[in-house]
């Protein structure tokens, strides 16, 4: 109810601000920028359906470069190291810390993708009041989709700074889907980056994987993708090995911008009964189908027309 | 000239008889000869091999080529170099017979029966493959499981 009526407010809001401001979205472009060269230090929590983490950040630029450290604080220890476009994770398994090599990701508060065009075509943007957060003033600006094939996002950007310091995304049913918001943030000058290191437990044992999941596998589609959602544009395409078996499962990954949906292809093996329908499963929707041998699936935090008509778009 | 050449790679000739072969041999151009006989010689003597590693070159490119049912497509960064002209027609029969293989562990083309989709039938792999590539959630990302065998 609460969101329903800040959407009101949120629409007649973005009428006095088009009179206003020449462009809404510089909003955005500039909140982009404060994600990137910003110097800041800060734990927010990060809610995904029903769990809740905590997570500490440092972010800093240095000769142009960014240098990110995310922690997890809660429950099994967790880490991201970030520095220009090579990004590590480690993550505590048991007994063992296992290095992975990861392409970069948008993660909060860097939600936002380099060109804000693409969202200009399927989000309407407004301008709600202020409120505080995390101890500093923050502005609301909401993108409301303009159809049914991706959800609201609500973000709370600083006055000062335009970093991005909440965000809410919510569906057509005002349920929350995910939710990312500060305690506490401190804007840093020092330059030293003496904290740019993972956190050594000297008991475990740590397993170091420098390989990228399908980095070296020569990838073929054979097959053509027709009447994927609007606004959609695939932003990875990932083959790996079936283990036991010679032969690929492929993993495309669309995105508008904000979603992403990932859509599997997978050989079916003889005895195992395709599967058909979606189930839902925590934030995420989950959409199957079965064609010429291969098992389709989508998967994604998003409606789930966008996720039946990412598993109908696929053609042998 | 022919006979001599066939009992030299016999090692039917003498020392003065095969100073003499190769001098005339090498004037009169008997190279594709020379290169038959000693084919032949190989053969005969079960000693012939093919090229170097012929075989692990095809087990080479084999493992870089997984099987792909859906249809075969021009690839264009194979890191593979042909380095004789018979053994991509050897690798495309080897590759047929590992397809073959493969398609009797795989279900058949034609349409077959299918269930419906459970919660208990979504694999683990799935949503950590789609977290860790596709998720805007740090949490998840993290968490994303190391799974051995997919890499």
């Amino acid at each position: 109810m609460i969101f329903r009526l800040l959407l009101v407010f949120f629409l007649f809001s973005s009428i006095s601000i088009t009179h206003s401001n020449d462009d809404p979205w510089s909003i955005i472009d500039k909140a982009t920028n404060a994600t990137k060269f910003l110097d800041y230090k800060g734990v927010f929590h990060s809610q995904h359906y029903e769990e809740i983490k905590s997570i500490e950040i440092t972010h800093a630029t240095n000769n142009d470069q960014e240098f990110i450290k995310l922690n997890v604080l809660d429950g099994s220890p967790g880490e991201v190291l970030s520095q220009g476009k090579t990004i590590y994770v480690y993550n505590t398994v048991d007994n063992n810390v296992i290095i992975q090599k990861r392409k970069q990701q948008r993660l909060f508060p860097a939600i936002f993708p380099d060109n804000t065009e693409g969202l200009k075509n399927f989000y309407r943007l407004s301008v709600g009041k202020s409120e505080r957060i995390a101890g500093r003033i923050s502005q609301l600006v909401v993108l409301a989709p303009i159809d049914n094939f991706r959800y609201f996002h609500y973000f709370w950007l600083d006055k000062k700074t335009f970093l991005p310091l909440k965000m809410v995304v919510v569906d057509q049913a005002e349920n929350i889907i995910e939710q990312a918001s500060f305690t506490q943030i401190n804007m840093t000058k020092d330059k030293n980056l003496d904290w740019f290191r993972p956190e050594v437990d000297p008991s475990k044992n740590y397993i170091f994987d420098d390989k990228i999941v399908g980095q070296d596998i020569v990838k073929n589609r054979f097959w053509a993708m027709q009447k994927i959602p609007p606004g959609y544009k695939e932003v990875d395409f990932i083959s790996k090995r079936i283990p036991g078996l010679n032969i690929l499962s492929h993993q495309l990954v669309f995105s508008d911008g904000l979603s992403y949906v990932s859509l599997f292809v997978k050989p079916i093996s003889r005895g195992q009964k395709p599967k058909v329908g979606h189930v839902n499963l925590g934030a995420n929707n989950i959409c199957a189908r079965y064609q010429n041998g291969y098992q389709i699936m989508a998967v994604g935090s998003v409606p789930l027309i966008t996720c039946n008509t990412f598993s109908e778009s696929i053609k042998f | 000239m022919n006979e001599k050449l066939s009992s030299l790679f016999d090692n039917e000739l003498e020392s003065h008889e095969i100073d003499d072969l190769l001098i005339r041999s090498s004037k009169q151009k008997k190279k594709n000869h020379w290169t038959y006989y000693q084919l032949i010689r190989d053969v005969i003597q079960n000693n012939h091999l093919g090229s170097d590693g012929l075989t692990k070159n095809i087990i080479d490119a084999i493992e870089k080529e997984p099987t792909q049912l859906g249809g075969f497509g021009r690839h264009e960064n194979t890191t593979v170099e042909n380095k004789s002209k018979h053994w991509p027609i050897a690798a495309s029969f080897a590759a047929l017979f590992v397809i073959g293989l493969t398609a009797l562990n795989l279900s058949d083309f034609r349409p077959i029966d299918s269930s419906v989709l459970a919660e208990a039938d979504i694999p683990t792999d799935l949503i950590n493959d789609h977290y860790s590539s596709a998720s805007s959630n740090v949490n998840f990302f993290i968490q994303a499981t190391y799974n051995k065998n997919s890499i």
